[in-house]
């Protein structure tokens, strides 16, 4: 739905940046700072025709898209069109990306005297291309301006210079990722009639077929999202680039890979999601633990952190792929919240170089609103109660602490993988905890180096957002939840659909058959009155199953972080 | 021989028939090679008359626009067809006049913004370039194999000239292998179905030779112009040639190099493509191969000009799988690959020539280094150009892509699959030569100066590819309507 009236304000959202990047091209160099004027009054401009996304909003329980641009056609011989819209999830990344860029710019100004022009030019392309990402509809749409902001990103983080090493694994990271989504695009518009989410999730492809497309969504998501063992591009940039850079490749970038898991590859690829959940929720368990014990191993600032969000964006997605709602609700928390912790602590925290100047255990005698910021921008990544990420990690954990390896398969030892699964989980949390108390420890130091109180003014509407998402979460999840619901609903209709295209037409629901063995059974999922099992099963979907009961186990990770679920 | 007795006279005759029907000529469908022709002549009388060479240089440009803006007009009234059964002009022979006179404006403006100790030594270049462009129209129009064998010599002749010395003798060596393997492939053809048209081939050879049976004569005579003309289209496993012959060639002859020759060799190409069931088959991998091994050849090239001779290599490769894949999906796909591509590798010839400075120095990619902070809007064309190359959406390479593939998937998923490893090697060299262009600070060489006419190609090239894309609806449906003219 368009509550506007048929207006375009997503379009206008993705173009006010478009444009504000062109005009500072061709703006005349010598005109240093009203150039620079000029990009942060265009990105502010954006974040706050952003603003009327949240006060335009539409409660609605049914969690349809709102603010719907299109789908108007653009190469109608190939299924590709112009179609925006917004859910629940994507609004607060949108919101976020818009507040971002503005701070980013202001906080770019002292180091970018020699590359003005260029740092404003490619922010504003950045921002152009992650709004376009999410909040388009149309994969081939997601492709150009993911691949977009790949690029862009790059030549913004080698505006002052990138050793070859690092840009390698850089390019080869985004050569891969490019391959596996055009591979899914060659297919899918060969099949589909269109490319956009409505024609990808009705009537899911075979089995083989969604497999392989899954894997090479997952995968070009995932190396985008910096996912375990897929992060070395990541540690690399957060190494080598410029600070504005630091900060957009890991709010922006990274926001870009989960929003795709979650808009596409979900809805797209039903069978192949219940299928590979359990074990894309084991990788990305392991990926965990490895980030968050590589990050305590790191020795600068900018590594312990690459490597602490490297940790949480493997978490975000156990709580993707665990398909419950509590589980998808804490992810986008995470998200949310871990962006906004990172781009204070990237604002505020010392650079790789600031802190080789800095001895590790000096003297700081000042109190200054640097090491103020530091700290809670600390402390909001520890998961105080107060703070989005504390509301993002509980949530996920509860939700995960009803996840199951074999649901439904009694003789399967599903109480000794939960035992260590659990295990593996809760050292992984614990470890990137202590990370985040080390690097503060050895980052203080370098808080009072000069321009850190403007630096640590630009960070406060930051503080203000995780404030408000801490102390007022339903503010957040009821938006949050309805699209929830609705794309666990797409993936149990999608299964629905496959089922009912496996059963002879005239078949009772007792005489069901059951499926190949070289498919995936699920029907295990569906028993014979037609919806999912809602104490048992991997996929709690749809109603308000949010009371918990689970057993005293559930309860241990969340005590090891001091968080009380209750 | 089979078939043998229904027209004799045809392969003894071929020369005499040609020679004998020129007033034949005298038709709308002739006006664009006729017009290329006769801008040749002046070019060499005005050479004569020691005439500017700025002059020169604006015929030649001149000649080329009106034999593409004649081609397009003869097709669209209705008035162009067959020249005595040899030759005709259709829809798509007129895309690819359009195509191959636009190869030669670039050629021009490229020669144009070359230092001018670089330009062109003899004035006469400018005859030899357009007579590029007249070989390869003929074989575009032919339907006969004397104008298609006599095109092609004429291109090559013309071609040899005009690279330079250092590298003709290896040009004219290869070439003539090519020919010889091309005739030979035409002769046992005859044998087998009895005509030197090649219109009808393969409603010839379905009466000749029974259903379900394999004519041994028609299947060698087609793996030997396919052997043939594949050299001529630098497709693997015959494509080793072309690099030597790009790094030695005389850099404004280099678009004709990469962009006419693999496209005159298609339209060669498209006359045997059914007279052998497995040949389409055999296509498919052999341009697949090539796109893997010309995009790996690129990036391990320490020359600018190897480097586009790789990229000229895979390019091919798409062009011949999509021209293998184009039955089941129309004509639209190849010829927007063909513009796609041309319009990259134009960009990127002119690239290399606004880097080389001296003319016996052969340009290499680390003299781009800095080349974004000392020439931005060429390192944003040249950026622009290798990222269309790699596919990335909305830039006209991407949709090319994306139209030809998604065609392909079906009959041919492996060759497919091999292209799409081949986009991966292709954004590791568009990562290297931006970085290159961008991220390195820049070397301490003399740069020449980069003349408006350089700057103006690779800009509006670059420009055209993101218009291309932008617009590709319109364009494909262009191109469907114009290439439907029969």
């Amino acid at each position: 739905m368009n509550q506007l009236g048929g207006f375009p304000l997503l379009t206008l959202i993705v173009a006010v940046p478009v444009l504000g990047a062109a005009i500072v091209l061709f703006l005349r160099p010598a005109r240093g700072d009203t150039l620079r004027w000029l990009a942060v009054l265009v990105a502010s401009a954006d974040f706050f025709i952003s603003l009327f996304l949240y006060m335009g909003w539409v409660p609605d329980l049914s969690g349809t898209v709102q603010f719907q641009d299109g789908p108007w056609p653009w190469i109608p011989s190939l299924g590709i069109q112009h179609h925006l819209a917004i859910d629940g999830v994507n609004v607060h990344l949108v919101g976020l990306t818009t507040l971002l860029a503005p701070l980013v710019l202001l906080a770019a100004w002292p180091h970018s005297t020699s590359t003005g022009r260029a740092t404003a030019f490619w922010v504003l392309i950045l921002e152009a291309s992650t709004l376009g990402a999410l909040t388009t509809r149309d994969l081939a749409c997601f492709a150009l301006f993911w691949l977009t902001a790949l690029v862009s990103a790059f030549l913004l983080a080698g505006l002052t210079g990138y050793p070859s090493g690092a840009a390698a694994h850089y390019i080869a990271a985004m050569a891969i990722a490019a391959v596996l989504m055009l591979a899914c695009l060659v297919y899918l518009s060969g099949v589909r009639p269109g490319l956009d989410i409505p024609n990808l999730s009705t009537n899911p492809l075979p089995w083989q077929t969604q497999a392989w497309l899954f894997w090479a969504m997952t995968l070009a998501m995932g190396i985008t999202s910096a996912l375990c063992p897929f992060h070395l591009w990541y540690i690399d940039t957060q190494r080598h680039a410029s600070p504005p850079a630091r900060v957009l490749i890991s709010v922006m970038l990274l926001n870009i890979g989960c929003c795709g898991l979650i808009r596409f590859c979900l809805p797209a690829f039903p069978l192949a999601v219940t299928r590979f959940a359990p074990a894309l929720v084991l990788l990305s368990t392991i990926g965990l633990a490895y980030a968050a014990v590589r990050a305590l191993g790191q020795r600068t600032f900018p590594s312990a952190l690459a490597y602490w969000n490297v940790a949480q964006m493997n978490l975000a997605l156990i709580g993707i792929f665990s398909l419950q709602n509590l589980g998808l609700h804490g992810a986008t928390f995470l998200i949310v919240g871990r962006a906004l912790s990172t781009a204070i602590l990237l604002l505020v925290g010392p650079t790789q170089d600031e802190q080789q100047r800095v001895p590790s255990h000096g003297a700081n005698p000042h109190g200054n609103a640097g090491r103020l910021v530091l700290l809670l921008g600390f402390l909001s990544a520890l998961a105080i109660p107060g703070s989005v990420e504390f509301i993002a990690q509980s949530t996920l954990v509860l939700g995960m602490m009803r996840w199951r390896w074999q649901p439904d398969n009694p003789g399967a030892p599903s109480a000794v993988w939960d035992w260590l699964w659990y295990a593996l989980f809760a050292f992984g949390l614990l470890v990137s905890a202590w990370t985040l108390l080390r690097s503060y420890s050895h980052s203080l130091p370098s808080t009072s180096r000069p321009g850190t109180r403007r630096q640590a003014l630009l960070t406060v509407p930051l503080l203000l957002v995780t404030l408000l998402a801490g102390v007022r979460p339903s503010v957040f999840s009821d938006m949050i939840g309805p699209t929830v619901h609705r794309l666990l609903g797409e993936i149990m209709s999608g299964l629905e659909t496959d089922l009912r295209q496996k059963a002879p037409p005239a078949s009772s629901p007792e005489e069901m058959p059951s499926p190949p063995s070289d498919q995936p059974d699920t029907t295990q999922w569906l028993p014979a009155h037609g919806h999912p099992p809602m104490a048992s099963a991997s996929i709690t979907v749809l109603g308000p199953e949010y009371v918990i009961s689970c057993p005293a186990r559930t309860w241990i990770a969340p005590l090891l972080l001091g968080v009380c679920p209750s | 021989m089979p078939g043998a007795h229904l027209d004799c006279a045809a392969p003894l005759g071929g020369v005499s028939i040609v020679t004998a029907r020129l007033s034949a000529l005298a038709q709308p469908a002739s006006v664009p090679l006729l017009a290329l022709l006769a801008c040749a002549v002046c070019v060499l009388l005005l050479d004569l008359g020691r005439a500017p060479r700025r002059l020169m240089a604006a015929l030649s440009l001149t000649g080329l626009i009106i034999a593409a803006a004649m081609a397009v007009i003869v097709v669209t009234s209705g008035q162009g067809g067959s020249i005595q059964g040899i030759m005709s002009l259709d829809g798509s022979s007129a895309l690819f006049v359009l195509f191959f006179c636009g190869v030669g404006a670039a050629c021009l403006l490229t020669e144009q913004g070359m230092p001018a100790a670089l330009g062109m030594r003899d004035a006469s270049g400018y005859a030899l370039l357009l007579l590029a462009a007249s070989g390869s129209t003929i074989v575009a129009q032919s339907n006969h194999w004397m104008p298609t064998i006599i095109g092609m010599a004429v291109l090559h002749v013309s071609l040899a000239a005009l690279i330079g010395s250092q590298s003709a003798w290896l040009y004219v060596l290869v070439q003539g292998l090519s020919q010889a393997l091309t005739l030979f492939g035409a002769v046992l053809l005859y044998g087998a179905t009895g005509t030197m048209q090649t219109g009808g081939l393969l409603d010839v050879l379905a009466r000749s030779v029974p259903q379900g049976t394999a004519n041994s004569l028609a299947v060698l005579g087609t793996g030997l112009v396919i052997a043939g003309v594949c050299t001529s289209m630098v497709i693997a496993p015959f494509h080793i040639w072309l690099r030597r012959a790009c790094r030695h060639a005389w850099v404004p002859a280099g678009p004709m190099l990469s962009l006419a020759l693999p496209a005159t060799a298609v339209a060669a190409l498209a006359h045997v493509r059914h007279t052998w069931t497995a040949a389409s088959d055999l296509l498919a991998l052999l341009g697949s191969m090539s796109v893997i091994l010309g995009y790996v050849d690129a990036l391990r090239s320490r020359s600018l000009p190897g480097a586009l001779a790789g990229v000229t290599i895979a390019q091919s490769g798409c062009l011949l799988l999509a021209w293998v894949a184009a039955p089941d999906s129309g004509w639209v796909p190849p010829f927007y690959l063909m513009g796609s591509s041309g319009l990259a590798i134009v960009s990127l010839w002119a690239l290399a020539a606004s880097v080389q400075s001296e003319a016996n120095r052969e340009p290499a990619v680390d003299d781009l280094a800095g080349l974004g902070q000392r020439r931005p809007w060429l390192g944003a064309a040249a950026t622009l150009s290798l990222l269309s190359i790699a596919a990335l959406p909305p830039l006209a390479g991407s949709i090319a892509l994306l139209a030809f593939l998604r065609s392909a998937a079906a009959a041919y998923s492996g060759a497919v699959g091999m292209v799409l490893a081949g986009v991966g090697v292709a954004w590791l060299l568009t990562g290297r030569w931006t970085w290159t262009m961008w991220m390195r600070p820049p070397t301490d060489r003399q740069w020449a100066r980069t003349t408006p006419e350089l700057l103006l190609l690779a800009v509006l090239s670059a420009g055209g590819l993101v218009l291309a894309g932008i617009c590709a609806e319109m364009l494909m449906r262009w191109i469907a309507g114009l290439s439907a003219i029969v």
